[in-house]
């Protein structure tokens, strides 16, 4: 059983020493990063690439460790008995097992993605969409701002839509994707 | 359908299990002490006792999946230091990983030729068909059926069942009964059932040895003729007025 034991364990204890930055720490983060990544950074692509990465990382990260922590200890023992060692343990009970959890995270990064993107193109850039429609505000130019703010809200929604469809096609198993099959027989 | 139908490995057999001098506790709580037992090869024991009469622990040492405190557990002459490859464990709940069909639960531990492995003990579970449904659409008797595949596939020698089919109903408990009995005698392996259904004890076991306070407080033998009808036999229902009294 020292597996099991020992992977309990590190979990819990990894736990209760370091949490993960809460969401709310994080947002509260998100404007300040941007003034200073632009004194790191200047105007650049750089710099908002670093924005968009640190921006999607908390949400996927917080996610995972939430969803890898409730996994059923009793499976985890069912597969020591049948002899999985800790690769296949990882791939085949743990990752899946925290899959719907990191989907919840990807989707919500995603969203938060085009936010960060939104705001870096205003403050700090020379071109994009929100420098675009930030300069269309500054004369006047309603029509412009409009079609930005409708660009943003297509691209939003087809991010949501794809990972959905992902949701769809990875968490066939759950049951409750599986409304259409005809569920519990 | 007669026993030749049906799929049965060639190592089929058992391997014997002795408990000698064992004491468990954990922490003051002594759970088993100076707990002697020994389980020819093949035989079908069943254990039987009040929830918290050490049963489990029982199970858990000859698994491997806990240390005695002191004395020998051994498998086949050999101490048992940690889990057996030809020992395998049938839970109280099925523990079936819902993200796995059921082929692939079945052959959870892979290996070559798992798959046919595994379609070929479903069929002997009765579920010739179901191989690529997910776990969370079967019922409860089919997702024991897919455990006992499971534990079945990797050809054990000794079959530990740690109240396996408590969370059934009365009817798929009957036909869950029938079938262990018909895998049983089809393969030979020594099997230790721990039940607090005596009723269930009589009805599958060789021998039936009742637990109390982490000893035994009866060890008697069921000759009764196989394959057996529940509730039919009058000499049934003395032994379990027998082992009621003991437990």
């Amino acid at each position: 059983m020292a597996g099991s034991a020992s992977w309990r364990g590190s979990s819990t204890g990894y736990g209760s020493r370091q949490r993960p930055c809460s969401t709310a720490r994080s947002r509260w983060c998100a404007t300040f990063r941007i003034w200073r990544s632009s004194l790191w950074f200047g105007i650049d692509e750089t710099a908002k690439i670093f924005l968009v990465s640190i921006g999607v990382f908390f949400p996927i990260y917080i996610n995972t460790f939430y969803g890898v922590r409730p996994i059923d200890p009793q499976l985890v023992e069912m597969a020591s008995v049948y002899g999985l060692d800790r690769k296949a343990l990882i791939t085949r009970i743990i990752l899946p097992g925290a899959l719907p959890s990191i989907l919840v995270g990807l989707r919500y990064a995603l969203g938060f993605m085009w936010l960060t993107l939104i705001v870096a193109e205003t403050i700090s850039a020379t071109s994009g969409i929100g420098y675009m429609t930030m300069n269309a505000r500054e004369f006047l130019q309603t029509d412009i701002v409009l079609l930005g703010i409708i660009v943003y809200a297509l691209l939003g929604k087809l991010a949501d839509v794809a990972t959905r469809a992902v949701e769809r096609r990875v968490l066939v198993w759950h049951p409750a994707y599986q409304a259409g099959q005809g569920g519990k027989q | 359908m007669s026993a030749a139908d049906f799929y049965v490995p060639e190592s089929a057999g058992g391997l014997p299990i002795s408990l000698a001098r064992v004491e468990k506790s954990f922490g003051a709580l002594n759970v088993l002490s100076n707990f002697n037992i020994e389980v020819p090869a093949g035989q079908f024991l069943a254990v039987v006792g009040r929830s918290g009469g050490g049963k489990s622990t029982l199970m858990r040492l000859i698994a491997g999946l806990d240390a005695a405190s002191s004395g020998r557990v051994s498998i086949g002459g050999r101490k048992v230091e940690r889990l057996h490859p030809s020992v395998r464990l049938l839970f109280q709940e099925a523990r079936l990983v819902p993200w796995q069909r059921v082929v692939e639960n079945v052959g959870i531990a892979r290996g070559a030729n798992w798959q046919e492995k595994a379609r070929n003990t479903l069929a002997d579970v009765g579920l010739e068909g179901r191989e690529d449904d997910w776990p969370s659409v079967l019922s409860g008797g089919q997702r024991q059926r897919v455990a006992l595949a499971r534990a079945l596939v990797s050809e054990p020698q000794i079959l530990l069942l740690d109240e396996p089919f408590g969370a059934l109903d009365a009817l798929t408990r009957i036909e869950m009964h029938r079938l262990l009995e018909r895998i049983w005698t089809d393969r030979g392996f020594t099997t230790v059932l721990i039940t607090h259904d005596v009723a269930e004890a009589v009805a599958l076991a060789d021998r039936v040895v009742v637990l109390r306070d982490g000893a035994i407080a009866l060890d008697i033998d069921i000759n009764l003729d196989r394959p057996r009808q529940e509730l039919a036999d009058p000499r049934a229902v003395d032994l379990q007025r027998q082992i009621l009294d003991a437990v």
